[in-house]
């Protein structure tokens, strides 16, 4: 037998709500990919945590409701995480909720990170996490 | 499914201090609920014990600068229990919100604070 190698989870791909409630359930499945994949779990999901908030509070301004996608997949040595959404992109909100440093702390936490439009039309985050026990 | 993470509060007032424990994970979902426990308007001192949450993110730390800035305002002193090396001590360091916000090391440090300041 040669050396066991380590798992490749299945990708896992969310649709939520667009809701305070749904960053709990994309931070805690991306936690439990992170623990599969070998990436720094709490980093993933602090990460994780920022960006779907920063969906929740930014890309829906008023009433308007919307989706939240979340893909967590390998890609090779690293865990790649998108976040994107359906909303009005990356705007000044001045009503917003958040504390304008979600962004700053997911680049922080991440090996790497860039925000673009999501092909919903909204902001999409792709965050990639080194899988250290490689 | 529409379930908020594990979170709970409970407040105490002794003597005009009021005293608000919060346990499990503290994201947006729940942080109106500090907001309001926080708001309390006839405390002489305010002692918040993160001790047990598990989980801190932005929407949660806002919580605690804006009532930090706000009894800071009204000199009424806060304390903040965080234990060392946990998820919300690393939040705090982070974000540099460490430096921003009165924080001991456990709740009988934070407690021993409010007593020296004398109110």
């Amino acid at each position: 037998m040669h050396a066991t190698k380590p798992p490749t989870p299945d990708p896992i791909e969310l649709e939520l709500p667009a809701s305070a409630a749904s960053v709990s359930q994309a931070r805690h499945s991306a936690g439990v990919f992170a623990g599969l994949a070998g990436a720094a779990r709490e980093d993933v999901e602090l990460a994780v945590s920022e960006a779907v908030t920063n969906s929740v509070v930014h890309a829906f301004p008023g009433a308007a409701s919307g989706t939240i996608k979340v893909r967590a997949e390998i890609q090779g040595s690293r865990l790649a995480v998108t976040v994107s959404d359906d909303g009005t992109g990356m705007r000044p909100n001045l009503a917003s909720r958040g504390l304008g440093i979600g962004i700053p702390l997911i680049g922080r936490l991440s090996d790497e990170y860039r925000v673009e439009d999501g092909p919903d039309g909204g902001a999409m985050v792709t965050m990639l996490f080194v899988r250290e026990s490689l | 499914v529409n379930a908020k993470p594990a979170f709970e509060l409970r407040t105490e007032a002794e003597n005009g201090t009021v005293a608000i424990t919060a346990t499990g994970e503290l994201d947006i979902a729940v942080a109106p609920e500090l907001e309001s426990a926080l708001a309390a308007e006839d405390a002489s001192a305010v002692l918040v014990d993160l001790t047990e949450v598990t989980f801190l993110d932005s929407a949660g730390l806002r919580v605690l600068l804006l009532a930090s800035e706000r009894l800071r305002r009204a000199e009424t002193p806060l304390a903040l229990a965080v234990a060392p090396e946990s998820p919300v001590r690393r939040m705090l360091s982070l974000t540099e919100a460490e430096e921003a916000l009165p924080v001991f090391d456990d709740r009988d440090g934070a407690a021993a604070s409010l007593r020296e300041s004398g109110k």
